[in-house]
């Protein structure tokens, strides 16, 4: 006898989830899993989780949306909507808890990530490591001098802050002040390109 | 803000980009307890997010994990493969293999049907 067919849609997966027998429910479970880890790793990995944390935050994330699923309203938008903000949550919340203790659960620290707001990677997101290099370096050609020594001390030279503070006599304060800053603006300045489209080319 | 507080917000910041560069979660360190929550979330959203765009590590995916050995084997058996006869006979092996027996003595033994045969099948058939 064939094996029952598996709802080929999120809204008919949802209803057995909500609806259907206990084996059923534990059936449709192990659908979305299957449908959508890959594509939570991915958002995870975006999100610059190392492997590690990518691997925990994902477990805790299917556990809470075992647990919750009989709250979900499915109203048309991808259940993958729903589990990458319980993604984002646990990622903050073991933030949280790791450096804070949990009596500071309730600071609202907003863990942005570059893709937080968008369902689908950014353009920027969508180009190759190497095709991201390239950019950076035309982007530097507009840095002020200061941000583009430490820039390319961490992109290209992959320099200590012994070997910047040596090789520019500045002091281990300057070092950390001026890459804070370089790195903040080097964000800003590729988000803002991203989001007007008007990208460095790629020569 | 003070330049003091930026420049230990650099420091929190080398660190983890140390740490995230590594594939390692970002350590304990004393700059965290300097400052406060909303800065430390700062540094390490700008952490996360040159990591995220520079330096990402491959998804974790335990699906191709488990995947791997077997794509490998494939790969490996295809690079192998001159005719389509070498490319089935060891699939015949391993359909043989419940039953008993070898590829040769099944091959020695079983005939292709003849013309006559098939006939009488056709015929007898609810067509």
């Amino acid at each position: 006898m064939l094996p029952p067919r598996e709802p080929s849609d999120d809204a008919a997966l949802v209803r057995r989830l909500q609806t259907g027998t206990r084996e059923q429910a534990h059936a449709a479970f192990q659908v979305l899993v299957e449908r959508y880890q890959p594509r939570l790793f991915l958002h995870l990995a975006a999100k610059g989780l190392t492997h590690p944390e990518q691997q925990d935050v994902a477990n805790e994330t299917w556990e809470r949306a075992w647990r919750r699923i009989g709250d979900f309203e499915y109203r048309g938008i991808g259940i993958f909507a729903w589990l990458r903000a319980i993604a984002n949550h646990v990622a903050q919340e073991q933030f949280k808890r790791r450096f804070f203790g949990t009596a500071l659960d309730a600071v609202q620290l907003e863990l942005a990530d570059p893709a937080a707001d968008d369902p689908e990677a950014s353009a920027l997101q969508r180009l190759t490591v190497q095709e991201r290099r390239a950019i950076l370096r035309q982007v530097l050609a507009t840095a002020p001098r200061d941000y583009r020594i430490v820039i390319q001390a961490y992109f290209f030279a992959e320099q200590t802050t012994q070997e910047i503070m040596a090789r520019h006599g500045w002091s281990r304060s300057k070092v950390y002040t001026t890459k804070f800053r370089a790195l903040a603006w080097l964000r800003e300045r590729l988000i803002a390109s991203d989001r007007a489209n008007d990208m460095p080319t790629l020569h | 803000m003070t330049s003091e507080n930026e420049a230990l917000r650099g420091e929190l910041l080398s660190a983890w980009l140390d740490d995230l560069r590594q594939d390692r979660p970002p350590r304990d360190h004393p700059a965290v307890q300097m400052l406060s929550p909303d800065d430390v979330a700062e540094v390490l959203r700008l952490a996360r997010w040159h990591k995220g765009v520079f330096f990402p590590s491959p998804p974790a995916t335990p699906m191709a994990d488990e995947l791997l050995p077997e794509v490998t084997g494939m790969d490996h058996l295809t690079s192998l493969v001159t005719t389509t006869g070498v490319f089935m006979r060891p699939v015949r092996l391993v359909r043989l293999r419940p039953y008993g027996g070898s590829a040769r003595s099944a091959e020695a033994t079983t005939q292709p049907p003849d013309d006559a045969a098939l006939y009488a099948a056709y015929r007898g058939s609810v067509w």
